[in-house]
């Protein structure tokens, strides 16, 4: 028993020591599981092109209900030869949802995106690392949604359903999207996400087939081009064609197989049978007669209203005469005026009334800006609306070297980037508050793009043959507005806000949007909406402002063009 | 010697004032963006970028110190009227570029506290080459070649030399610091420079100007 005792003494220290490792990892492994975390996807299943948009996933985890932070992307852009850029995107987080999804720039693949989770007070409490590397496409690539047979597009993205990012924006690297046998459809945002896209030049194409009812919503039934359908022999899609519709491949039986029709500046391509009911032949074909996706860019037409903006200043004439009357003023009082303190006084009245020629001519319309930017919008209202922007910027004179001026943003933008960052800063930071802060030396010029969703807030309806209703949600009054009927114009005047009845005039007019402005981006806008069939209501509004800074004076252009197609 | 009487305005005057508003208003006219568009706006806009017509200002301002102080050398003025009749002609010239500096300010939108800085600046520089400029004078009486020499030397010691290593000391380095908007420290030390060395010149004046006589 003696010797017993201390080996139970011994047992028990160890049995002591177990329990206390246990409690301890088990506190660590209940700590770690409690610990924030974020989940981050970027691209579709991963693949995304650089220097477009694409949808970034981010999943919290470990977060109290009440978090409230903020996440930060940064790209660090360019290499050791062509020079590094940066990139830094702030993303509010309300502690109200755990998955979030942004329409995000991704300028390289080169460096990993890093995303770190911030809490209020500013510390890191989460962050993930992004490879880019290995997932890149040089051009816009083929999306798949839903289930298609093995090797009909081997080239294409293949993602699931769940994956679709419901912000247009995000598809910019999608070159065709097909919505295949789907298990559970598509969600409404997915589906208001596509029909924008698609409007905004996007191509898509909806297999159907015995497959429709998957994907069948009011949404989708506006995009497709047959009215009222309907499945025969329980395996093809009928309809009625819809005006603009083509028929671009038949089955052996003569009904339409593959049908296109144009909305807004982009095609929806109906497949009238499910994605299986396809031959490889067939599918050849599809990817022939698709085009792909095209982007409705504002750059050029921004760039060049940008450097025709004209500049503020004050003149060459009343500055050299300013000096002329001084010079002269002091060799005639010099020469005429005898009497020492008779040439003072008549010196200190002509310096006195220089002055004040100086000051009243000098005044606020003749300051020089630093930053010279023109915002241009295209919202366009269809059965979904929303806003294809951009803005171009040009620092003069900034704060004798550069200035770091701001433009808000309503959701993402990317930056045209050079091929070589040596020149000049190109960092861009997109704060959470929705400003973009970009740095401009003086004499340089900076094009951003963006876009966003938007509610309708303008509408038309017509009343009789000679009225249209307009209700004008926008806020403002639009000066220059007309009815567009098949390439035929009725300008109707200023739209004023609120609901009101304007009176179409009976004979066409030739229409002019007032400025040259709003004419050169009704014209680069036209080729892609092709605006000269169906009826339209196009309007259009340029509002100039100068913004005072505490490092820089802005003078801004927003110039805002308005399309509303009436209801087809 | 008879001195003449001192006139505010003479015709000795109107040489060095008149450079100082010819140069300042070509630097003013140079200083306006040229082009009436954005796209216009070139490599000209360097010029008013970097605040071209503040260092012409200061640069001509020292010059015209310069000639204040042959003049007064000429004079042989000295003591209390010396200080008195270089105060008055600096603040005249000051008077007469005011136009100028109000232009400015449409140049340079919101920076009216940096064009107050500037002027008070350029008038110290002012006053001080024209103190330097009458003591090297003194022996010459304002006609020595040696003395034309000296007070040149001297300007170009003050404005140039200290670009090399220490532009806060220079009065071209030190518009820089102003236009940049650098530190309250950094700004009162490039004022302290001109004041300090305004006060040495005046003991200096007292002491040496007063021996002579």
């Amino acid at each position: 028993m003696a010797q017993d005792r201390p080996k139970t003494v011994v047992r028990m220290r160890y049995a002591r020591l177990g329990m206390l490792l246990l409690a301890a990892s088990g506190f660590l492994s209940v700590s770690a599981l409690t610990a924030p975390q974020i989940d981050v996807s970027l691209g579709f299943s991963g693949y995304f092109v650089p220097e477009r948009m694409a949808p970034l996933r981010v999943e919290l985890s470990g977060v109290e209900p009440a978090f409230a932070g903020s996440l930060r992307i940064v790209e660090q852009v360019g290499n050791a030869w062509r020079g590094q850029a940066r990139s830094s995107i702030c993303l509010p987080i309300n502690g109200a949802s755990l998955i979030y999804e942004y329409a995000i720039p991704v300028y390289d693949f080169s460096q990993p995106l890093l995303v770190s989770l911030f809490d209020e007070q500013g510390h890191v409490i989460a962050q993930r690392e992004v490879a880019l590397r290995d997932k890149w496409r040089e051009e816009p690539f083929i999306v798949s949604v839903g289930a298609f047979p093995a090797s009909v597009a081997p080239d294409a993205v293949q993602v699931n359903e769940t994956e679709l990012p419901a912000k247009w924006l995000s598809y910019e690297g999608v070159s065709e999207l097909w919505i295949g046998r789907t298990m559970s459809g598509l969600a409404v945002g997915q589906e208001e996400a596509i029909y924008r896209w698609t409007s905004a030049g996007g191509t898509t194409a909806i297999f159907t087939g015995s497959d429709y009812f998957r994907v069948d919503s009011p949404l989708v039934r506006d995009m497709i081009p047959l009215a009222n359908p309907r499945i025969e022999s329980g395996e093809l899609l009928v309809g009625d064609l819809r005006v603009g519709s083509e028929v671009l491949l038949r089955s052996s039986t003569g009904e339409p197989l593959l049908v296109s029709r144009g909305l807004g500046a982009g095609v929806v391509l109906l497949v009238a049978v499910d994605a299986f009911s396809l031959t490889e032949a067939q599918y050849a074909e599809l990817r022939d007669l698709a085009p792909s996706a095209t982007r409705v860019d504002l750059s050029d037409v921004t760039s060049s209203m940008l450097q025709q903006m004209p500049v503020t200043r004050p003149g060459y004439p009343t500055a050299i005469a300013i000096v002329a009357v001084l010079l002269t003023a002091l060799i005639v009082i010099v020469s005429r005026v005898r009497g020492g303190s008779a040439r003072v006084v008549y010196l200190l009245l002509v310096a006195l009334a220089c002055s004040l020629w100086s000051g009243l001519y000098a005044n606020r319309t003749k300051q020089t800006c630093n930053v010279y930017a023109v915002n241009t919008e295209v919202a366009v209202q269809m059965r979904l609306g929303y806003t294809i922007a951009c803005h171009g910027l040009a620092s003069l004179v900034g704060r004798m070297d550069s200035a770091s001026p701001k433009v808000r943003v309503r959701d993402s933008v990317i930056q045209t980037l050079p091929r070589d960052l040596n020149e000049d800063s190109f960092d861009i930071d997109l704060l959470c508050d929705h400003d973009a802060v970009v740095t401009l030396s003086a004499g340089e010029t900076r094009i951003l793009r963006g876009g966003s969703d938007d509610t309708a807030l303008i509408s038309m309806s017509f009343s009789g043959d000679e009225g249209v209703v307009i209700d004008n949600g926008l806020g403002i009054v639009l000066p220059y507005a007309a009815v567009v009927r098949d390439a035929t114009s009725f300008p109707l005047g200023p739209v004023l806000t609120g609901i009101r009845t304007y009176s179409l005039p009976p004979e066409a007019q030739r229409f002019a949007l007032g400025s040259r402005e709003l004419s050169s981006l009704y014209a680069a806008v036209n080729k892609d909406y092709n605006l000269s069939t169906g009826t339209w209501f196009v309007a259009g509004t340029i509002i100039d402002s100068t913004v005072e800074s505490g490092d820089y004076r802005e003078k801004v252009r927003h110039v805002k063009l308005v399309l509303v197609e009436a209801e087809r | 010697m008879m001195e003449d009487r001192f006139w505010l305005v003479d015709a000795k005057i109107t040489k060095p004032l008149f450079s100082l508003l010819l140069f300042c208003g070509l630097a003013l006219v140079l200083s306006i963006p040229p082009g009436r568009q954005v796209k216009d706006l070139g490599s000209l806009a360097f010029l008013q970028r970097q605040g071209m017509y503040f260092y012409v200002y200061v640069f001509f301002s020292g010059l015209f110190g310069l000639s204040l102080g042959t003049l007064a050398a000429l004079q042989q003025e000295r003591g209390r009227a010396l200080y008195i009749h270089l105060s008055c002609s600096v603040a005249l010239a000051q008077a007469l570029l005011i136009p100028y500096f109000i232009f400015a300010r449409a140049l340079y939108p919101g920076r009216e506290g940096m064009l107050v800085l500037i002027v008070l600046y350029g008038s110290l520089v002012s006053f001080l080459m024209s103190l330097i400029s009458r003591l090297i004078e003194e022996n010459g009486q304002g006609t020595s070649p040696r003395g034309f020499l000296g007070k040149y030397a001297a300007f170009i010691t003050y404005f140039a030399v200290p670009l090399l290593g220490m532009p806060l000391l220079s009065p071209l380095g030190f518009v820089s610091y102003l236009l940049l908007g650098d530190r309250v420290w950094v700004i009162l030390l490039g004022y302290g420079v001109p004041l300090g060395l305004i006060l040495g010149g005046i003991l200096l004046c007292e002491w040496y100007l007063g021996r002579a006589q």
